[in-house]
């Protein structure tokens, strides 16, 4: 805030306490204080209904206030103008109301009534200051109310003790209207009566110094001008002319004045001025010092107000609910994938299931159904008599079971619980075995390893058990031999099998292994593994088949 | 009990392969059919009336399996000599039914001879062993390390004919091989279910008190 020097005797009754809190620091506290005399524009805010104001020079409000109530207390001019920078485009100025009058006075001297043409602001040809600007002409007409005998001309800053300013007039005529046989009269002209006078224009009101004349004086050539400068917020001042001084007037008449006026006023003093539901920003409250007639002293008073965003406006708060909603929709969303994954987990393992349920079903039924026919053909042959009818039946038996294994097969591969290593190995040594007996050879397995819990994939088991197939029904079908022993081993993660039979081997130029040996070889690349074969000495051959489990 | 013959119940839902062993049954001289019942219930009321020397017991029956159907008529009658029938022999079954006490299995697709032979083979005290069931017994005993009861563990003899069995050997081949008798060998195998029966029964109070 700004310090002014104020140089205006007038002490206001305001301004008393703070004087003497002023005396009262400088004396018993020594602590240097600006005397009242040098204080400057005093700005309190006044939030809502609180009583107690907030004081500058830089003020936060609360986000939730809606009435904010700025009290202007000027110290170093009566008169000031303000704005609200941030939300006022121009300056406001208050003004107050002056007055021309029209007094109508009855024989006695008692005033009846008196007409007021007030004025306030600034006229239109002010420029400034009174001996710059140009006086505007006006003219008004009336007729004499019943009893008026006198007629008085005025002009006053009487209006609230507040009002300040400069008010002129000059060139006051009145005359009756023309017009009729009867000759028009002069009552004043030039601001003179119509027959001079001396103490024609009489001062009055609370500060008569206030009032002042140019040319008024008799022998002055130049117009004469009425002049009020009320430069004081408590009084006022008044011109009048003598009730005396002018002809007397006829009830009924029709007069016409006319006159010509300059003036710039304005309220000055303690005010309020209220501002509702300020947008969230920054703010400026400026007062700027005036002369009395509004002339920019050049000296602000300033307030800065700062109206917050409520937090839910705020840009922290949005980005911390934005990232908030957002993780909370990512987790959300992980979990209903999760949840997706699950469910198709489970609806996978329902269907393998049911697949394998089916599948043993659809066994049992048809294991059944061909057992059936295989002992009915068994027990055809041996009630049959008929060489070549045996010999149909045995076929039919024979292929039954043929069936019957490869269904057996099939769902053995379809459960899932034989996904595991062990499952295979056991598989094979019942296979070989099997199809030893059937063979009338003798059999040695070697697979006394232990092979728990190890899993394997669909692809591996299917292939191992087809190759371990054909390598056996080849020893079987084409070696002759009379032993056929397997071994099975797991070496680190690799699978091995040997098959070696005591036959008579294969030719000893390897040439063509043969269709069934290219196929073995075959399964075991298609799942990284690979296929030797090696001629035993003296007789036999050994196939070894191996392929990683992982 | 039939002087001279051997007296077997047929436990299977399909009528048609029901009549089937009925009739193949009663040819041999030494075989006969009591009765045959379709189900594991009826089997419960019937056998432990009948007291026969075999039963013959589909693994997959409907109601009651075939697997608890053999713990509860070996309760009654530890002695009954059980023999599995299966439509395949891929079941992982078989060896719960052996746990169970059963004494032996057989295809449903086996031979007539098979079946009489089967018969004759658990009447007289043997167990149809072939070599991978033997395999899967010498890794469950392998797997029981803390078995302490003598009862229970298998004596060295007993181990080499589980061994060799499981090394695809039959039975003659094993005779041969360790310088005994068919029927010594018979009598190993039979007594390595008895002790297979017996740990799993062990077992599987184990597991429920734990």
């Amino acid at each position: 805030m700004l310090r002014l020097r104020f140089s205006s005797p007038a002490i206001q009754p305001g301004r008393l306490s703070s004087f003497a809190r002023s005396l009262f620091c400088a004396f018993v506290l020594g602590i240097p204080v600006a005397t009242a005399e040098e204080a400057a524009t005093a700005i309190e805010l006044f939030v809502d209904h609180s009583t107690e104001p907030l004081r500058g020079p830089r003020v936060t409000v609360p986000h939730n206030a809606s009435t904010l109530t700025f009290s202007i207390l000027p110290q170093a001019s009566p008169l000031v103008r303000y704005k609200l920078e941030g939300l006022d485009r121009d300056w406001s100025t208050r003004s107050e109301k002056m007055f021309f009058m029209i007094r109508f006075l009855n024989e006695r001297g008692d005033q009846l009534s008196q007409m007021s043409f007030p004025v306030s602001g600034r006229s239109l040809g002010w420029k400034g200051s009174l001996e710059a600007s140009d006086f505007m002409p006006r003219n008004e007409t009336f007729s004499v109310p019943p009893d008026a005998v006198y007629l008085s001309v005025a002009m006053s800053s009487a209006g609230p003790p507040s009002l300040v300013g400069v008010f002129a007039i000059s060139g006051i005529e009145i005359r009756s209207v023309r017009g009729g046989p009867v000759p028009q009269r002069v009552f004043m002209a030039d601001s003179k009566a119509a027959e001079p006078q001396s103490h024609f224009w009489i001062k009055s009101g609370t500060h008569p110094s206030m009032a002042y004349g140019l040319h008024l004086d008799d022998g002055d050539a130049k117009s004469p001008v009425l002049v009020i400068k009320d430069d004081d917020l408590t009084g006022h001042a008044d011109w009048a002319s003598n009730i005396h001084a002018l002809p007397r007037i006829t009830p009924g008449e029709v007069l016409e004045v006319q006159w010509k006026e300059a003036y710039s006023i304005g309220e000055g003093g303690n005010f309020t001025t209220t501002y509702e539901r300020l947008p969230p920003g920054p703010y400026r409250f400026l007062v700027e010092d005036l002369t009395i007639t509004g002339e920019p002293l050049g000296t602000v008073a300033e307030l800065s107000v700062f109206v917050p965003r409520p937090y839910w406006k705020s840009f922290w708060f949005w980005g911390i609910v934005a990232a908030a909603t957002a993780s909370l929709a990512i987790f959300i969303g992980r979990q209903l994938i999760r949840r997706r994954i699950r469910l198709h987990l489970q609806q996978a393992q329902l269907i393998s299931d049911e697949r394998l349920r089916i599948a043993r079903d659809l066994h049992d039924d048809l294991g059944t159904r061909l057992s059936h026919i295989s002992l009915l053909g068994a027990y055809a042959e041996s009630n049959s008599t008929n060489d070549e009818a045996r010999g149909s039946m045995r076929q039919i038996t024979a292929m039954s079971r043929e069936l019957i294994g490869a269904l057996s097969e099939t769902v053995w591969m379809l459960n899932p619980k034989n996904n595991e290593l062990e499952a295979l190995v056991d598989f094979l040594c019942r296979l070989v075995s099997e199809l030893c007996r059937l063979a009338e050879i003798r059999c040695r397995i070697d697979a006394m390893s232990e092979f728990r819990n190890r899993e394997i994939g669909h692809d591996f088991r299917h292939n191992v058990s087809l190759a371990v197939k054909e390598a056996i029904n080849n020893a079987l079908k084409h070696s002759r031999a009379t032993e056929i022993k397997m071994t099975i081993r797991l070496d680190e993660n690799v699978l091995k099998i040997i098959i070696e039979d005591n036959g008579v081997g294969i030719a000893s130029d390897a040439g063509k292994p043969g269709v069934g040996l290219e196929s073995i070889t075959q399964r075991m690349t298609s799942i990284r593994g690979r296929c030797l074969l090696r001629p035993l000495d003296g007789k036999g051959l050994e196939i070894s088949m191996e392929a990683p489990i992982a | 009990m039939i002087p001279g013959k051997k007296t077997v119940v047929v436990v299977e839902d399909d009528i048609r392969l029901q009549e089937h062993l009925i009739k193949m049954l009663d040819m041999p001289e030494d075989i006969t059919c009591l009765c045959a019942v379709s189900s594991a219930e009826e089997a419960l009321e019937k056998i432990p009336a009948y007291r026969p020397d075999v039963v013959l017991m589909d693994i997959n029956l409907p109601g009651i399996s075939g697997i608890d159907c053999i713990r509860e008529l070996k309760k009654r009658q530890p002695r009954l000599e059980v023999v599995m029938l299966t439509a395949y022999d891929v079941d992982d079954n078989i060896f719960r039914a052996l746990k169970e006490g059963a004494s032996g299995f057989l295809l449903k697709t086996s031979t007539p001879d098979d079946i009489y032979n089967a018969i004759r083979d658990v009447y007289s005290g043997g167990a149809p062993f072939s070599s991978h069931i033997a395999r899967k017994v010498a890794h469950y005993f392998r797997a029981e390390k803390d078995i302490e009861d003598e009862n229970e563990k298998l004596t060295p003899r007993e181990k080499d004919v589980l061994r060799l069995l499981a090394s695809g050997y039959i039975y003659k081949e094993v005779a041969d091989q360790l310088d005994i008798t068919m029927e010594t060998v018979r009598t190993y195998v039979k007594r390595i279910c008895i002790k297979l029966h017996v740990r799993s029964k062990v077992e599987a109070i184990i597991k429920y008190r734990s």
